[in-house]
C-alpha cells in the first residue's frame, strides 16, 4: 500500500526531476524513510542529524501541516499525499545586516587618509553630512556641509561634476556610509565614507573650526536668514557684528529700527530727545498708550529689546546738535536717518560726509515717500540734492502736513533694506539712486541722483568746512517733530 | 540568466507590492525554463499571489505561506508549467537582496543554483525599482529582467 509523496521545485533534481514519488506508507517518519531510499541526498534536505524536520521545511499531509498534527509520528493512510513544501521567507535588511552590507561595499579612508590626501593638494570634496546643529558646534575646516537629509536635493550644485572624488564625513562614520551609499546610486563614481567621522578627527587632534559668534539659540533664532546662500552664518555674524544709529524713534526710525533688531543688527543706537505723545502712536509702532510722556529712546529701547534681548539698544536722549554729533556719531557702521526737520537733516549729512559714515536716508510727506542712501564719494550727499534748505511753507514738516500713517512704515523698512544690504555687502544699493513711492498712486519711481563736483562738503579735494548753526542755515523750518 | 516580464505579469506583480505597502507581500512565480545555448532563460506565465505568515514583522519580513505555495505547484502542474521563482517586496528598502533573504535562501538550495528571486523596492509611491536575482553557491547575483 502506498502514498505519494509531492516533491517541491527545489528539490527536484534529488528526485531525478520527478514532482512526485510512490512510497509506501505508514507514519511520517517511515515515508520519508522510504523517499530517502528513492531519492539519494534528499534526507540532509528534509531532516537534520537527529531525524527531526528542518525548521525551514515543511511536511503536510493532505493539507494539513504535520506540526499541528502528530509530527513524525503521523499515520499516512493508504492513497494519502504527503507534501514536501520549503519554507519561502526572507525580508527587507534589518539594520545590522544593511550596516555590515554597507561597509563592505562602500569605500572607507581614515582620518589619517584624508590629511595625506589634504597634505599632498590633492583634489577632493569633503562633505560634513552631520545635522547643522552639529556642525555648529565645530567642523572640519574647508569642508563643505550638507545635512544628511537635504544630501541629494543640494549635492548637484554643490558638486556639478559625478566624477568629483568625494569623501564624506558625519560624526561617527555610519551616516556617511549611507550618505556615500546614496551619492553613488546618483551618479558619483568616486565617493567615500571617512570612517571614524568628526569624533576620529578630534581623536586625533587635527585642526577644527568653530563657527564665530552664533550660539545654539542665535542659529534658531536667524535660521531663515542663515538659509540663504547670500547671507549664511557668515552674514548674521557680520549683522550682529554691525552698529547702526538711528536719528529719531518717530515714524522712520521705528519700523526700520523694529526689523533691524530683529534681524539681528546687534547695536542699535538711538538718538532722540522727545518723548512720546499720543499723537505719534498712528504711526511710531514702537511705542505704545501706557508709555506716553517716556523719552522715546527708552520707550524704543524696551520693544526692541522685547523683540531681540540678544542685541545691545543705546538711548541717546538727546537733540543732535553741532555740538555733541562728533561724541554721538563715533563708532558707527551706519546711519539710519529718520529726521524730518531740515536742521537735523543737513547736520546728519555734514557728520556722514566728514565721518565717511554711509546713511540711508528717508523721509515722508502725506502720501509720499522717498528714499535714497548717501555715501560719498561713491554718490552724492544730501546737499549734492539740495545744497539750501527750501524757502518757508515749501517744506511743512508732518505735524503740519500730517502723514498717512502706513506711509512711514513702507519707507523706513525701505530704508531697513538698505540697511541690511550694506552691512551684508549685498545687492545694488539706493546709492545714487532716489526712490520715490507714491501711495496713493501705488507707484514707485526712481531717480538718478548725481554727485555735484561743486559741492560744498563732499566734492573732491573741498576741505570740511565746519558744523555750521543750522538752526540758522535752516530758518525757514523750525519743525523739531519727528516724523 | 533571464528572467522574461511579459508586461501584465509585471502590473499584476507591482499592483500586488503596491496594494500591501507598507507590508511585505509575496508570490509565487510560474512558467516555463529554456536553455538556449546553456544560458537559463525563465519565462513568466502567471503569478501566484501568496500569503505572508510573518505577520509579526510583515513590514520588513516575508514568510510565503506553504499552502499558497502548494496550490501554486498544483496550478503548475495543472498549467503544464513550473514554479520559477517567487517574488516578494522591500517597503522603502532598496531593491537587492538582504542578508535575511540570502540566508533564507541558502537553506533551499544550499550550493545548488536556485530560481528567480524578484524583489520590488515600493514606497508611497508605488514600485520604484524591481530586480531579479539568482542564488549560486551561496551568494546572490542579478539576472536581467526582460520586460
Amino acid at each position: 500500500m502506498t502514498c505519494t509523496v509531492r516533491i517541491p521545485t527545489p528539490l527536484r533534481h534529488l528526485a531525478g526531476g520527478r514532482d512526485a514519488v510512490e512510497v509506501a506508507d505508514g507514519t511520517v517518519a517511515d515515508v520519508l524513510d522510504h523517499l530517502d531510499r528513492e531519492c539519494d541526498g534528499i534526507h540532509d534536505r528534509i531532516r537534520d542529524d537527529g531525524g527531526s524536520v528542518r525548521r525551514f521545511v515543511n511536511v503536510f499531509v493532505d493539507g494539513d501541516d504535520i506540526r499541528t498534527l502528530e509530527g513524525l509520528s503521523t499515520v499516512v493512510r493508504e492513497g494519502a499525499v504527503v507534501s514536501i513544501v520549503p519554507a519561502i521567507a526572507g525580508g527587507a535588511p534589518d539594520w545590522r545586516a544593511c550596516l555590515e552590507e554597507l561597509k563592505s561595499t562602500v569605500p572607507q579612508v581614515t582620518v589619517a587618509e584624508v590629511r595625506s590626501m589634504r597634505e599632498r593638494g590633492e583634489d577632493f570634496v569633503l562633505i560634513d553630512v552631520r545635522e547643522a546643529e552639529e556642525n555648529r558646534r565645530g567642523r572640519i575646516p574647508g569642508g563643505q556641509h550638507i545635512s544628511r537629509g537635504f544630501l541629494e536635493m543640494k549635492i548637484e550644485e554643490a558638486v556639478p561634476d559625478h566624477g568629483a572624488k568625494i569623501v564624506v564625513h558625519c560624526a561617527g562614520g555610519v551616516r556617511s556610509l549611507l550618505a556615500a551609499q546614496s551619492l553613488r546610486r546618483l551618479g558619483y563614481a568616486d565617493v567615500s565614507s571617512m570612517a571614524g567621522g568628526f569624533e576620529q578627527w578630534q581623536r586625533d587632534g587635527l585642526p577644527v573650526e568653530v563657527p564665530a559668534g552664533l550660539d545654539e539659540a542665535d542659529m534658531d533664532r536667524y535660521q531663515r536668514h542663515i538659509s540663504i546662500p547670500e547671507v549664511g552664518v557668515q552674514g548674521q555674524v557680520k549683522l550682529l557684528e554691525s552698529r547702526v544709529l538711528l536719528i529719531g524713534a518717530g515714524g522712520l526710525g521705528c519700523p526700520a529700527g523694529y526689523y533691524l533688531a530683529a534681524a539681528g543688527v546687534g547695536t542699535i543706537g538711538i538718538v532722540d530727545g522727545d518723548v512720546v505723545d499720543l499723537t505719534n502712536l498712528q504711526r511710531q509702532i514702537l511705542h505704545t498708550a501706557d508709555r506716553v510722556g517716556m523719552a522715546k529712546t527708552e520707550s524704543a529701547r524696551r520693544t526692541l529689546v522685547a523683540l531681540n534681548p540678544g542685541i545691545e539698544v543705546v538711548p541717546i536722549h538727546q537733540r543732535l546738535t553741532s555740538a555733541n554729533v562728533g561724541e554721538i556719531f563715533d563708532g558707527w557702521d551706519l546711519v539710519v536717518d529718520g529726521s524730518d526737520n531740515f536742521p537735523t537733516r543737513y547736520l546728519v549729512n555734514d557728520a556722514c560726509v566728514k565721518f565717511g559714515i554711509p546713511c540711508v536716508h528717508g523721509s515722508v510727506y502725506r502720501f509720499e515717500g522717498q528714499v535714497t542712501v548717501f555715501k560719498t564719494p561713491e554718490g552724492p550727499c544730501y546737499r549734492c540734492l539740495y545744497p539750501e534748505p527750501p524757502p518757508p511753507g515749501m517744506a511743512p514738516s508732518c505735524a503740519d502736513a500730517g502723514v498717512l500713517g502706513v506711509l512711514p512704515g513702507v519707507i523706513g523698512l525701505l530704508e531697513a533694506v538698505e540697511a541690511v544690504k550694506l552691512i551684508l555687502g549685498l545687492g545694488d544699493t539706493l546709492v545714487g539712486r532716489l526712490l520715490q513711492y507714491d501711495a496713493l498712486r501705488a507707484e514707485f519711481r526712481e531717480l538718478r541722483i548725481r554727485r555735484d563736483p561743486n559741492c560744498a562738503y563732499c566734492a573732491e579735494g573741498v576741505e570740511f568746512p565746519g558744523f555750521i548753526d543750522y538752526e540758522h542755515f535752516c530758518a525757514s523750518s523750525h519743525s523739531t517733530v519727528s516724523v | 540568466m533571464t528572467l522574461v516580464v511579459p508586461k501584465a505579469m509585471a502590473r499584476s506583480m507591482k499592483a500586488h507590492g503596491c496594494e500591501g505597502y507598507p507590508e511585505e507581500v509575496c508570490g509565487v512565480l510560474l512558467g516555463r525554463i529554456r536553455r538556449p545555448r546553456g544560458m537559463t532563460v525563465r519565462e513568466l506565465v502567471a503569478v501566484h499571489r501568496a500569503g505572508n505568515l510573518a505577520q509579526d514583522r510583515s513590514s520588513d519580513r516575508y514568510l510565503l505561506d506553504p499552502v499558497d505555495y502548494l496550490n501554486a505547484e498544483d496550478e503548475a502542474r495543472n498549467l503544464g508549467l513550473e514554479v520559477i521563482g517567487v517574488y516578494h517586496t522591500h517597503p522603502d528598502h532598496p531593491c537587492a537582496p538582504s542578508e535575511t533573504d540570502r540566508q533564507q535562501a541558502e537553506q533551499i538550495w544550499g550550493e545548488l543554483e536556485s530560481w528567480s528571486y524578484v524583489i520590488m523596492e515600493v514606497t508611497a509611491d508605488g514600485v520604484s525599482s524591481w530586480r531579479s536575482w539568482v542564488l549560486r553557491g551561496g551568494r546572490f547575483s542579478e539576472e536581467e529582467i526582460q520586460s
